[in-house]
């Protein structure tokens, strides 16, 4: 039951930060809805093969260690990007003075 | 010589490892010794790669895994590296690419410390990306080098590139979290996440546990879903149809240094098309998806032709042709899946693609510094003033688009093998459309030089580069038959006169260039047909209708 309510919010999380990217026009929001996605895989994968009895893989623990030890790795990577494009995105702004994708577009011109 | 290939054989990740360190050292040394520093560490790579190569020309270890620790199965960093025939060859590219580019930017002012650690960095993990032997791996490795391109691509500070930047890192962000999240829905299924096959014993080639695609056999739909999202995030890498839009951008960006261009035009796309060869292998036997990327194909070759021809910047075109030429590996590849020999063509087209859009690329660049504008209808007369660099792009477009002895020739032949009637000529029309690019592309070297067109002479170093790029062009050709016997174990003997010979080569390059010049050249609303400039939230919308498309067709069909 757990289980499947983890994998379904996972779900959820991650076509809702796809919804995000389609129907929101800020591009602090893009950003935002690609961490809501990152946020979503890792709750996934932390719950593959898990059931109300496995305990955490510290030491003796019985869950599967390789998921967990991959998505530290990927919540890294997701620090990381978000770190990057908020820094280009701070530059960005400076130069075209919006936070629209629309009008970003419109100033770059040909 | 043997104990250092077999060091570096045994040791895969030293071919990662090295640009990145050596790229850090930069920080502390002088700058008088830059310019030998980049060449002898380009040198040391070049020699690492080149030892690879010979070690598979003789056919050592062709289907090579090595695992990162140690060698008992029980106790290693669960890390393996592996070559393959395409995985060599494309190190050994993406090498000689690099070095091509160092010695292109040796004069520039530009070339500072930063970039070239994040140059040399890029060139150590797009090596990591061929010779990777699991999926999560190969995520880690195209995020990382997907910051450090966007960081490229704006180096110049040019107000344009800013927004370009931003759009291509976002969208290829979104296209590596569907690949993630499809690799952990399969790792949830499957317990894998290797693409090597580590249940083969190395030592004796014996199956030690079944393959677990096995139950697949019964039950394909398990896999639809984890391969639609990564299908998905590789179609949006190797630029298929609806999800290209950001590659003319971030390769004809103005603020993107010609290095920069050149090499994600040439080397960073083929990752694209390698992800797809190797997960369509893995699957292939189980799931079918070639007709549906076959289909993609065309219409991304076709559509990438008619969308070259309308531009009018001269970098735009050369990002143009490149979408088509994926698309039509893609179709090559997809309709002749179970060929030796098709399959193998495609393979040697890219590498063929790589070394002549690289050299496109970088005299391109030459070009628009000389011009000082990039509008074609403004430059004219190359040959008069560049003589060197215009036989060199000469060579280049010969190599593309299949010239006789030059390198596309052999490979369209071998893409051309055994397609049925309609799958022919569609192959032809696509021919006969790159010709046409370049007929286009080529009006840039007749006539007469503008008077206001300055006098410098290019460094000779550059010439020196693009002409060897051209003859590379060329030798890829002449040595066509020996690489593909050696590397890829293919027989072609006895075929090539058959299949595409010199005479329907000069009728379709002679018709294809008079129809340039008289029907396109001469329709003016052409230029209506130019491409949809789409915003980042149609790029998403895209991005999710290809995903529902890919898992339709799965579902539907397969």
């Amino acid at each position: 039951m757990i289980i499947d309510l983890s994998r379904i919010t996972s779900f959820i999380l991650f076509f809702l930060g796809v919804y995000g990217l389609i129907a929101r026009r800020n591009i602090v929001k893009s950003i935002i809805s690609i961490g809501i996605m990152e946020t979503g895989i890792i709750l996934f994968c932390v719950n593959i093969n898990r059931s109300m009895a496995t305990t955490p893989p510290i030491g003796y623990g019985t869950a599967d260690p390789l998921p967990h030890a991959l998505m530290i790795t990927a919540i890294v990577i997701g620090v990381a990007i978000t770190a990057a494009a908020l820094t280009m995105f701070i530059h960005m702004y400076h130069r075209y003075g919006t936070t629209n994708w629309v009008t970003a577009k419109e100033r770059r011109g040909k | 010589m043997i104990r250092v290939s077999s060091f570096i054989m045994d040791h895969l990740y030293i071919l990662v490892l090295f640009p990145i360190v050596m790229g850090s050292i930069m920080f502390i040394l002088p700058k008088k010794v830059y310019k030998a520093y980049m060449l002898s560490v380009q040198a040391i790579m070049l020699f690492m790669a080149s030892l690879l190569f010979m070690q598979l020309w003789e056919g050592n270890a062709l289907n090579h895994v090595i695992r990162l620790g140690s060698n008992d199965i029980h106790s290693f960093y669960g890390i393996y590296m592996k070559l393959d025939s395409l995985s060599v060859i494309m190190v050994l590219t993406t090498v000689i690419i690099f070095t091509l580019c160092v010695g292109y930017n040796l004069q520039k002012t530009y070339t500072n410390k930063n970039f070239l650690f994040l140059f040399y960095t890029l060139q150590g993990l797009i090596c990591g990306v061929f010779m990777a032997g699991d999926l999560f791996n190969i995520f880690v490795l195209m995020e990382v080098s997907t910051l450090i391109v966007s960081i490229l691509i704006m180096y110049k500070k040019d107000s344009r590139s800013m927004y370009d930047g931003m759009m291509y890192l976002l969208t290829n962000i979104v296209a590596m979290t569907f690949f993630l999240f499809g690799v952990v829905l399969l790792y949830e299924r499957f317990h894998v996440i290797y693409i090597v096959n580590p249940f083969l014993d190395p030592m004796t080639a014996e199956v030690i546990v079944d393959s677990p695609f096995a139950i697949l056999k019964d039950n394909p739909s398990i896999a639809y879903l984890p391969l639609a999202f990564i299908y998905t995030g590789i179609c949006l890498k190797a630029a298929i149809m609806p999800l290209f839009s950001w590659l003319p951008k971030a390769h004809g960006t103005p603020g993107a240094p010609s290095v920069v261009s050149a090499i994600l035009s040439s080397v960073y796309v083929t990752i694209g098309i390698y992800l797809f060869i190797v997960i369509s292998r893995l699957f292939s036997e189980y799931i079918n998806v070639y007709p549906f990327f076959m289909i993609a194909g065309i219409i991304t070759a076709i559509l990438g032709i008619v969308f070259a021809l309308t531009q009018k910047d001269i970098k735009l075109i050369l990002a143009y042709s490149t979408v088509s030429q994926l698309g039509l590996v893609l179709f090559a590849f997809s309709a002749n899946a179970a060929n030796d020999i098709a399959t193998v063509g495609a393979q040697y087209h890219l590498v063929i693609h790589a070394i002549a859009k690289c050299t496109l690329f970088l005299i391109a660049g030459m070009i628009v510094d000389r011009y000082e504008t990039r509008e074609m209808s403004k430059i004219r007369g190359v040959f008069k003033s560049m003589p060197f660099v215009s036989m060199a792009a000469l060579l280049s477009i010969f190599g593309l688009i299949g010239m006789p002895y030059f390198g596309g020739w052999y490979s369209k032949a071998m893409m051309a093998t055994e397609l049925d009637m309609p799958l022919y000529y569609i192959f032809m029309a696509i021919n006969a459309g790159t010709i046409m690019i370049f007929a286009k592309f080529s009006l840039i070297f007749f006539g007469g030089v503008p008077k206001t067109l300055k006098k410098f002479n290019e460094p000779v170093i550059r010439r020196i580069i693009v002409v060897f790029g051209a003859l590379s062009s060329l030798a890829l050709g002449i040595f066509a038959k020996s690489i593909t016997e050696n590397i890829f174990q293919v027989n072609t003997s006895g075929y090539f006169t058959a299949e595409l010979g010199f005479g329907k080569f000069a009728i379709l390059a002679v018709l294809s260039y008079l129809a340039y010049h008289f029907i396109i050249a001469k329709i003016r609303s052409f230029d209506k047909l130019s491409p949809p400039d789409l915003g980042f939230n149609s790029v998403a919308i895209s991005i999710i209708l290809f995903f529902v498309l890919i898992l339709g067709y799965m579902t539907i069909f397969v």
